[in-house]
C-alpha cells in the first residue's frame, strides 16, 4: 500500500546483543485503527518505541520506519523531537505515573502546544484549556491549575490524551491506554479514543492484551509473540477464522472457562459478616479536633459456605479490598460482626491463630508480596507458625514438596528465589502459600490481574481444581467481570461501600436488577463471535 | 497553605519549649557546682554560698527555669559566670564568625554537588560519572581536619596566599574576613558537598526513570529539556532534606575545623565553656543552636511544600 501513513519494514530490535524484534512489518493507514495484540514479552511495547525512535540505551535497530514520506530512523534527534509530539502522539498504560506530579495540568498540556508551535505562553494556555475541553475535561470543573494528584485515574488519562492529541498529530499511539482503568471509565476512554480518531482523521495504534478491548475499536489486528508478528488481518477476518493456531489459543483462553464440580455445602455458612462498617481517616489532621473518616465499607452482610465460590465485584474504591482486608483481621472494624462456623470473632483483639488458619489471601502483585531474599520454601511455608504443633523438618520437607506438587511446581523450585520464577509461576507460589496450612476459605484480590491470558486460564484452571480436591472456598475479588462469571457461584456487586446487588452469578449475568450492574455490564468489552472451531 | 503553615509553626514551638527541658534538665543533672568551681578547691563555705545567690543558683528549680526562658525570649541570656560578660554579647560575637562560616561553606557544597550532581545523572554508566562517583567517595572517606590541614600546607604555607588561621573581624574589611573564612569554608564543604552530590545523583536517577519522563520525551522535549524543566524539581525532595541536615551541622559541628584554624566560633564557644563549668553559656548556646535546628528544619518543610504540591494539602 502506497497510501499508508506509517509503514514499518522489516524491523528488528536487539538491545545489548539481546534480540528484542525480528522482521516486523506493519502498516496503519490515516483514519483507521491498528490493533497490536500480545502478552507480555511480545514486543508489542517495543515496537511503539521503535516507531517513537525512544529506545533505551543499547539498543539497535535495522530494517525502515517511513512515516509520511519520510525515513525516520534516518533522522537526527533535533528532526526526531519536532516529529514527536507533533506528529505522532503517544499514550500511555499507567495514568497514575504518566504526568509530572509537580506541574498543573494546564502546564503540561500547553508545554507540549508551546514548544511545537511559535505562540506566547498565554496563548498555549488558552489552547490547552480547549483541547482539554475536547478530551471532556470542562475547565469549569477542571481548571488548568489543577494538579495531577487532584484526579481520578480516568481524568489523568484524559489529561494524557489531551497532551497526546493538542497538536493534531497525524498518528497516536496508545499503549495499554485502558489496562489500569475500571470497565466504565474504560469504555469512556476507548469511546474519546474512537471520536478522536473519527473526528479528525488521525491514525492510531492500540496496543493492548486484551482481545476484547481491541475487537471495538481496531479495524485490523497484528498479533505478536516472542517478537514477532504472527498474524496479521482484517480484524473481522481474525476472528472469524482464528487461523493462526496462537491467534486460537488466545481467543480460547481469553474465554476460558474451568471445569468446576464442587457442590457447596449450604447448611450452615463457613463465614459469616453481619452489618460490617469500616471507616478510616481520610485528609490532613485539623489542628484541632479530629480526622475527617470515610466510611469505605458501610454496613455488609454476607455469607459464604464451605466449598462455595463468591465473586465480589465493583470499580476501583468500591471498597472491596477493604472488606477483604477486615475479613483477614488486617484492617479495624468499627462495627458489626464477623463470625466462622458459628462463633462469632472478636474483632477488636485481633484474630486467634485458629482463626487466622482458616483464611488465607493471594494478592494481586505476585512479585512484591514475596520477601525476595527468602527462598520458596521458606516463603511457602511461613503461614505454619499459625499451627499450634510446628512440624519437624522431615514432616516440613514432604509438606512443602506436596503443596508445590499441589500447585503444579516441583520439589526442587523449593530452593530457589521468587526471581526465578515467571508471572504466572510466582502467582502459583502464592496459591501454595495460601494452602500450606489447608485453609478453609482463601481469599484472592484480583488475583490473575495481572497475568496474561493463557497462564490466566491455567490458574483458572488450578483454582477450580484444588477447590475440588480440597473443598475450599474462594472470596474472589476482581474488576475483570468475564472471568467472574466463569469461576463463582455466587456474585455480590458493591458500590460505594455498600452491596448494591447479590444473587446466583449466572442470574446476575444475565438479567441484572440494579442499574448500577447493568451498567457495568454494558460497559464490559465483550469478546466477538467467530465461525472458526473452538475447543 | 495555610492550614499547613500554622501546622509547621506549631510544632516548631512545641519542639523549642521540649527542647529548652530537656537542656535545662541535662544541664541541671551535670555534676559540678559551677560555684564551688569557680572559686576553687579552699573556697570558704559562705564564700561559695554568697556567690550561689549572686548566680542565682539558690533559687528553686522551677523557679530558674522560668528565668531562664523569660530571659531567652526577651534577649537576656543571663551572664556569664567566668568571663563575668553578658552572654548574649559573647554569642553575638561568636555568631558572626560561624554564621557566615556556614551559609560559605553550604554555598560552597551546593554550588558544586548540584552541577556535578546533575552531570553524573545524565551520563550515567559514563566516564564523567565514574569519576564524579570515585572522587564523592574520596571526599566522603577523608577526614575534613586532615585536609584542612594540606589545605594549609598548600595555600598558607607554600603559596602564601591566605592566612594559616585567626580571624580579623568583620571591622577589617569584607574582603578580608571572607579571605580568612576561604580556607575553613572549603574543608567544611568538601565532604558535604560529596554527600550532596551522591544523594543529587541518585535522587535525580530515581527520577529519570519515571513514567512522566516518558511522556516528556514523547511530547518531543529533548533529553536535557526533559530533564531540566520535569526532573530536576520532582529529584529536589531528598536533596533538600540533606541540605537542611548540613546547614544545622555546619553551624555547630565546626568545631574541630574551628580549632585547626583558631577561629572564635560557637563550636569553640561550646567547648570552653563545657571545660571552665559555665553552664549559663552552655545552655544558651545550646538552646541557640536548637533554635536555628528549629528553623532550618521548617524552611526546608515550607520549601518542600513549594516543590510539591501534593504536600501542601487539600486546598
Amino acid at each position: 500500500m502506497s497510501d499508508s501513513l506509517l509503514q514499518l519494514n522489516g524491523v528488528s530490535l536487539s538491545i545489548y546483543d539481546t534480540p528484542i524484534l525480528h522482521d516486523v512489518s506493519l502498516q496503519v493507514s490515516s483514519g483507521s485503527v491498528l490493533g497490536i495484540i500480545g502478552e507480555s514479552g511480545s514486543g508489542k511495547s517495543m515496537t511503539a518505541f521503535s516507531i517513537m525512535q525512544l529506545l533505551p540505551a543499547g539498543s539497535e535497530l535495522r530494517g525502515s520506519i517511513v512515516f509520511d514520506g519520510v525515513q525516520l530512523d534516518a533522522l537526527d534527534e533535533t528532526q526526531l523531537c519536532n516529529i514527536r509530539g507533533n506528529d505522532i502522539g503517544m499514550v500511555f498504560q499507567e495514568p497514575m505515573t504518566a504526568l509530572n506530579p509537580v506541574q498543573t495540568i494546564g502546564a503540561q498540556v500547553a508545554e507540549s502546544i508551546a514548544l511545537h508551535k511559535s505562540v506566547s505562553a498565554k496563548e498555549a494556555l488558552v489552547q490547552a484549556a480547549a483541547v482539554l475541553e475536547r478530551v471532556g475535561l470542562p475547565n469549569k470543573a477542571f481548571p488548568l491549575s489543577r494538579y495531577p494528584h487532584e484526579l481520578s485515574g480516568g481524568q489523568r488519562q484524559r489529561v494524557v490524551i489531551a497532551i497526546a492529541v493538542a497538536l493534531e498529530p497525524k498518528l497516536l499511539i496508545a499503549d495499554e491506554p485502558t489496562t489500569a482503568l475500571d470497565v466504565t471509565t474504560q469504555a469512556e476512554i476507548l469511546n474519546l479514543l474512537k471520536k478522536l480518531v473519527d473526528e479528525s482523521d488521525m491514525a492510531m495504534i492500540l496496543i493492548t492484551h486484551d482481545l476484547a478491548v481491541v475487537s471495538e475499536v481496531a479495524d485490523h489486528l497484528v498479533i505478536m509473540r516472542h517478537g514477532r508478528i504472527l498474524d496479521s488481518a482484517p480484524t473481522r477476518q481474525i476472528f472469524n477464522e482464528l487461523k493462526h493456531p496462537y491467534t486460537k489459543a488466545l481467543y480460547t483462553a481469553s474465554s476460558h472457562s474451568p471445569e468446576r464440580a464442587t457442590q457447596p455445602d449450604t447448611q450452615a455458612p463457613l463465614l459469616e459478616l453481619t452489618g460490617l462498617v469500616c471507616e478510616y481517616p481520610v485528609g490532613q489532621r485539623p489542628i484541632f479536633g479530629k480526622r475527617k473518616t470515610f466510611r469505605a465499607v458501610d454496613e455488609v452482610s454476607l455469607a459464604i459456605y464451605a466449598g462455595e465460590s463468591v465473586g465480589l465485584v465493583g470499580e476501583s474504591g468500591c471498597g472491596k479490598s477493604t472488606l477483604a482486608r477486615a475479613l483477614l483481621g488486617l484492617s479495624p472494624v468499627k462495627a458489626g460482626q464477623i463470625s466462622l462456623r458459628g462463633e462469632t470473632l472478636s474483632i477488636d483483639a485481633g484474630f486467634s491463630r485458629a482463626v487466622r488458619r482458616e483464611m488465607q489471601v493471594v494478592f494481586q502483585d505476585p512479585y512484591s508480596s514475596f520477601n525476595p531474599r527468602h527462598r520458596v520454601g521458606r516463603l511457602i511455608s511461613e503461614p505454619l507458625h499459625v499451627l499450634d504443633s510446628q512440624p519437624s523438618a522431615a514432616e516440613l520437607k514432604a509438606l512443602i514438596r506436596s503443596t508445590l506438587e499441589s500447585v503444579g511446581l516441583d520439589e526442587v523450585d523449593a530452593d530457589k528465589y521468587i526471581h526465578e520464577f515467571s508471572g504466572g509461576q510466582r502467582q502459583r507460589i502464592a496459591i501454595a502459600r495460601a494452602l500450606i496450612i489447608r485453609p478453609a476459605l482463601i481469599i484472592l484480590d484480583e488475583a490473575v490481574s495481572a497475568l496474561d491470558v493463557s497462564v490466566r486460564a491455567q490458574i483458572l484452571d488450578l483454582l477450580a481444581e484444588l477447590a475440588n480436591t480440597h473443598a475450599l472456598a474462594y472470596l474472589f475479588i476482581s474488576h475483570d467481570l468475564s472471568v467472574v462469571r466463569r469461576i463463582t457461584d455466587r456474585v455480590l456487586v458493591m458500590k460505594n461501600g455498600s452491596i448494591v446487588e447479590r444473587g446466583d452469578t449466572e442470574q446476575v449475568f444475565a438479567s441484572p436488577q440494579n442499574s448500577y450492574t447493568k451498567n457495568l455490564l454494558a460497559a464490559a468489552p465483550q469478546l466477538p463471535a467467530t465461525s472458526a472451531q473452538v475447543i | 497553605m495555610l492550614h499547613y503553615l500554622i501546622k509547621r509553626t506549631l510544632i516548631l514551638l512545641a519542639t523549642l519549649i521540649v527542647a529548652s527541658l530537656v537542656v535545662f534538665v541535662t544541664i541541671e543533672v551535670v555534676p559540678g557546682d559551677p560555684a564551688s568551681y569557680m572559686l576553687g578547691l579552699n573556697a570558704q563555705e559562705d564564700t561559695v554560698a554568697a556567690l550561689r545567690a549572686e548566680l542565682g543558683l539558690d533559687k528553686s528549680r522551677v523557679a530558674r527555669y522560668f528565668s531562664w526562658v523569660g530571659g531567652l525570649v526577651t534577649g537576656d541570656f543571663g551572664t556569664s559566670y567566668t568571663y563575668r560578660t553578658p552572654v548574649a554579647d559573647m554569642v553575638a560575637d561568636r555568631m558572626w564568625v560561624s554564621l557566615p562560616l556556614a551559609i560559605y561553606a553550604l554555598l560552597l557544597s551546593t554550588l558544586i554537588a548540584f552541577p556535578a550532581g546533575v552531570y553524573a545523572a545524565s551520563r550515567r554508566g559514563g566516564t564523567t560519572d565514574t569519576v564524579v562517583m570515585a572522587l564523592t567517595q574520596l571526599g566522603v572517606a577523608i577526614p575534613n581536619f586532615w585536609f584542612a590541614m594540606l589545605l594549609v600546607l598548600l595555600f598558607a604555607i607554600n603559596l602564601g596566599w591566605f592566612s594559616a588561621g585567626g580571624f580579623p573581624g568583620w571591622d577589617a574589611g569584607v574582603f578580608q574576613a571572607l579571605k580568612s573564612l576561604t580556607l575553613p569554608a572549603i574543608a567544611l564543604a568538601l565532604p558535604q558537598a560529596s554527600i550532596l552530590t551522591r544523594v543529587m545523583r541518585s535522587s535525580l536517577l530515581d527520577v529519570l526513570n519515571e513514567d512522566y519522563m516518558r511522556t516528556a520525551r514523547a511530547k518531543g522535549l529533548t533529553r536535557r529539556q526533559a530533564l531540566w524543566k520535569h526532573a530536576l524539581r520532582n529529584a529536589m525532595v531528598p536533596v533538600l532534606t540533606i541540605i537542611g541536615l548540613q546547614f544545622s551541622f555546619l553551624l555547630a559541628g565546626a568545631i574541630i575545623i574551628e580549632n585547626v584554624f583558631y577561629l572564635p566560633g560557637l563550636g569553640r564557644l561550646i567547648f570552653q565553656s563545657i571545660a571552665s563549668r559555665d553552664l549559663i553559656v552552655v545552655e544558651s548556646v545550646v538552646m541557640l543552636l536548637v533554635l536555628a535546628v528549629v528553623l532550618v528544619t521548617f524552611l526546608v518543610d515550607l520549601a518542600y511544600a513549594w516543590v510539591d504540591p501534593r504536600l501542601r494539602g487539600a486546598r
